[in-house]
C-alpha cells in the first residue's frame, strides 16, 4: 500500500472554523483510494517530524495566535522550504494562507513572517468579506477574511467568485494554486465541499468510480454545493 | 416629554400587538419623542442596573439571578432575551412604566448581547456586569472572538462600580484584570473535577499572553454531576439542582449566585439562593422537552459550537430518534467540523438549508443517517411518526423559535413582555 504522510501544523493554536475538516476529508478519501495515511502534528515550540511529509496543512486561527504561529514559523522555515522544494504539496487555508504568503502586513511598519511559498503579499484590513460563494472553478463555500491581498506577478488563483450573496464578494480572487502550493480562504471547510482538490492534494483519484462510500461522499458534497449555488443565484 | 412618549408608545404597543407579535416600533417612537427615555426610567432604580453579557449562558444566567434576586424579596425588572437593542428594550419598558414613566421595581437585571450593549450602556450605564464567558460564536457576525473582547471590554469601561466574571475562562479572566482598580472586581472559578466533568471542558476560545494570578474568589463551583452542582460562597456549601444537565448550567449558576450576593449584600442567603435556582424551568430551547402528543422532543441548541459541544457532552446517552435541522439562521456552520459528536451517533432524519452540508460531516464520520429533506414542515412530520416517545431535536436557534411555534407553544422569546 502506498504510504501518504500529512503534518498538520499547529492543530490547536490555529483552528478557527473546521479547518481540521480538509484533514478529516484527506484521511477519509486516501483510506477509501487505497493510501496508507499518517498524519503527526506539529506545535508551537516542538520540533518537526525527522522525515519529509507528503503533504503539510495549516489552518486558520485568531491574530494573536497567528502572530505567534509566525515567529514559531520562522524557525521551522528553513527544514519547510527543503520540504517543499523537494515536492512537499501544502494547503494553507485562511490565516494559514498569510503563513505561507510573502508576510502579513497587521500594521504599517509591522508586517508577520511568512514563509514565502505564494507570490501574495497580504495586508489586514477592517473590511471584512463574509458570505457564501461559487467560483469560476465550481468550487463552493463560505468567505470570512479581511486582507489585501497583492499579487506580485503573474499568479493563478484557486478560483474567481462568480457568485455570492454578498455583492461585494463577487468578483473577488480566492487563494493561490502553483505546483504544489494550494490555498484559499473558502471555508465549509474547503476539501470535504469540494473533493476533487483533496484527491489532487492525494494525488489519486476513483478513475473508475467503484468505491460506494467515495460516490456517497461526492454526491452529497455536490447537493451541498448545489445548495450554496442556488442561494447565492437567487 | 415622558408622558408623550409613554402614551403614544403604549398605544403603539398595544395596536402592534392587536395585529400579532412584539416589535420595536414603540420603543423606537418613544425613544424618538423623548430621547432621554431609557435614562429616565430604568436610570430611578434604587437598587440600581445590572447587565449580564458574553458569549454564551445569557439567558441562562439572566434567569437564574433574577430568580435569585426575587427570592430576596427584590422586585426586579428584566427583559425578554432578543430586547438587546435601545429600541428593543424601550418597547420592553413600555410594558411597565406608568404614565411619568415610573417603573415599580428595585433593580433592573438586562441581557444584553456582546456587540450592542454598549448602545444601551451609553444611555444608562450598568453599575454592574456580569460576563459569562468568551467563546467562538457567529463569526460571520462577530469574525473572532478576538473582536468581541473589545466589545466586552468597551463595556466593562462603561460600568460604573461592580465587575464578575467567569474566572476560569482565560479570557474574561484577562478582561477582568485590565478592570482591576477602577472597578471591584471578583471571578467565579470552577474547580479542576468540575472542569473534567464535562468530555471537553469549558470551550473557551484560545487565549495568549495570560498571567497565572487569580481574580478574587467570589463563588466557586466544587463540583456538578448530571443536573446536580456544589457550589461554595465564602464558607457556606449549597447544592443545588439544575434546569438541565452540563457544566455549562452549573457554572450559570455559580456566576449567578455570585453576582446576586454583591447586588443583595450583608442579607444574602446562598442556601435561599440555591433553593431559587433549583426550582428555575429551562429557558426556552436550552435543555428543553417539549411535550408533544406523548412524545417529549428533547432540544439540543445548535446556536454556536460551544453551545453545541456543551449540550452534547451533556448527553448522558446516545439520543435513540434524532433529528438535525439547521437553516440561513446559521449562514456557516463550517464549524460542525470541530464538534466532537460524542454519543450522538446517528441521525434519522436531517433537514433545513443546511442539510447536505452536515449529511456530508456525518458520512465523513462514518455515521449514518436516514432521510434528507430539505423543508423542515416535512420533516417535521416525518420526525413525529418515527417510533418512539423519547426523541431528540438538534437544532439552531431559528429552527427552534420556528419548532415551538408550530408545535403551537407560545409565549415566545422577545415577544412576551
Amino acid at each position: 500500500m502506498p504510504k501518504f504522510n500529512i503534518l498538520h501544523l499547529y492543530p490547536t493554536t490555529l483552528h478557527l472554523n473546521g479547518e481540521a475538516g480538509n484533514v478529516v476529508a484527506l484521511l477519509e478519501r486516501g483510506k477509501e483510494l487505497g493510501l496508507e495515511l499518517e498524519v503527526h502534528s506539529t506545535e508551537l515550540n516542538e520540533n518537526l517530524p525527522s522525515t519529509r511529509p507528503d503533504l503539510v496543512f495549516i489552518g486558520s486561527g485568531i491574530l494573536s495566535a497567528v502572530k505567534v504561529a509566525a515567529v514559531d514559523l520562522e524557525a521551522k522555515a528553513k527544514t519547510l522550504t527543503q520540504w517543499s522544494n523537494a515536492g512537499t504539496k501544502v494547503l494553507a487555508v485562511g490565516a494559514g494562507f498569510d503563513l505561507i504568503s510573502q508576510g502579513l502586513e497587521i500594521e504599517s511598519g509591522h508586517t508577520l513572517f511568512g514563509l514565502g511559498f505564494t507570490n501574495t503579499k497580504h495586508r489586514l484590513t477592517n473590511d471584512h468579506l463574509v458570505g457564501e460563494v461559487v467560483t469560476d472553478s465550481g468550487l463552493a463555500g463560505f468567505i470570512n477574511w479581511n486582507r489585501e491581498i497583492t499579487r506580485t506577478n503573474q499568479s493563478s488563483p484557486m478560483g474567481t467568485v462568480v457568485s455570492s450573496d454578498n455583492n461585494r464578494l463577487v468578483g473577488y480572487v480566492d487563494g493561490y494554486i502553483s505546483g504544489n502550493i494550494f490555498a484559499t480562504n473558502i471555508q465549509g471547510p474547503f476539501l470535504p465541499m469540494n473533493p476533487s482538490v483533496a484527491d489532487q492534494l492525494l494525488g489519486v483519484s476513483d478513475t473508475n468510480a467503484s468505491n460506494e462510500r467515495l460516490a456517497t461522499l461526492d454526491s452529497l458534497a455536490e447537493k451541498a454545493r448545489a445548495a450554496i449555488s442556488r442561494r447565492v443565484n437567487h | 416629554m415622558i408622558p408623550l412618549a409613554v402614551l403614544v408608545g403604549k398605544a403603539l404597543r398595544f395596536v402592534l400587538r392587536l395585529r400579532g407579535g412584539g416589535s420595536a416600533v414603540p420603543g423606537r417612537i418613544a425613544l424618538a419623542i423623548a430621547p432621554r427615555f431609557l435614562q429616565q426610567t430604568l436610570g430611578r432604580m434604587q437598587r440600581g442596573i445590572y447587565f449580564v453579557s458574553g458569549s454564551n449562558g445569557k439567558s441562562t444566567t439572566t434567569a437564574m439571578l433574577v430568580k435569585v434576586l426575587r427570592a430576596h424579596g427584590l422586585k426586579v425588572l428584566s427583559n425578554p432575551a432578543g430586547g438587546n437593542l435601545p429600541q428593543g428594550l424601550a418597547s420592553a419598558l413600555l410594558a411597565d412604566v406608568d404614565i411619568l414613566g415610573r417603573l415599580d421595581h428595585d433593580v433592573a437585571v438586562l441581557e444584553v448581547d456582546e456587540a450592542y450593549g454598549k448602545l444601551i450602556a451609553k444611555k444608562v450605564a450598568p453599575n454592574g456586569l456580569l460576563i459569562t464567558n468568551l467563546q467562538f460564536d457567529q463569526l460571520n457576525r462577530f469574525h473572532s472572538p478576538e473582536e468581541v473582547f473589545g466589545y466586552l471590554d468597551e463595556l466593562s469601561t462603561l460600568t460604573k462600580d461592580l465587575l464578575v466574571v467567569n474566572g476560569t475562562d482565560p479570557n474574561t479572566e484577562k478582561l477582568a484584570k485590565g478592570h482591576q482598580g477602577r472597578l471591584k472586581v471578583f471571578g467565579v472559578y470552577a474547580s479542576k473535577e468540575a472542569v473534567a466533568s464535562a468530555r471537553n471542558g469549558i470551550l473557551a476560545a484560545p487565549s495568549f499572553d495570560l498571567d497565572d494570578s487569580d481574580l478574587e474568589h467570589l463563588t466557586n463551583l466544587i463540583s456538578t454531576s448530571g443536573n446536580r452542582a456544589v457550589i461554595s460562597h465564602g464558607k457556606d456549601k449549597v447544592e443545588l439542582t439544575l434546569p438541565a444537565a452540563g457544566l455549562h448550567y452549573a457554572i450559570d449558576a455559580a456566576l449567578a449566585t455570585g453576582m446576586a450576593s454583591r447586588i443583595i449584600g450583608a442579607k444574602f442567603n446562598v442556601q435561599l439562593a440555591a433553593e431559587a435556582i433549583s426550582e428555575l424551568q429551562a429557558v426556552y430551547g436550552r435543555g428543553e422537552v417539549i411535550q408533544h402528543q406523548g412524545q417529549n422532543i428533547e432540544i439540543i441548541m445548535m446556536k454556536n459550537l460551544p453551545s453545541l459541544q456543551a449540550n452534547l457532552d451533556a448527553l448522558q446517552e446516545s439520543p435513540k430518534t434524532v433529528w438535525i435541522s439547521v437553516d440561513e439562521g446559521t449562514p456557516d456552520p463550517s464549524w460542525i467540523y470541530d464538534i466532537d459528536l460524542g454519543k450522538l451517533r446517528h441521525a434519522d432524519v436531517i433537514s433545513g438549508t443546511k442539510t447536505y452540508q452536515w449529511a456530508t460531516r456525518l458520512a465523513y464520520e462514518n455515521l449514518p443517517f436516514g432521510e434528507l429533506i430539505e423543508d423542515e414542515n416535512s420533516a417535521l412530520e416525518y420526525f413525529l411518526q418515527l417510533p418512539g416517545t423519547e426523541k431528540t431535536a438538534v437544532i439552531n436557534y431559528e429552527q427552534m423559535m420556528w419548532l415551538r411555534k408550530r408545535l403551537g407553544l407560545l409565549d415566545l422569546e422577545g415577544g412576551s413582555a
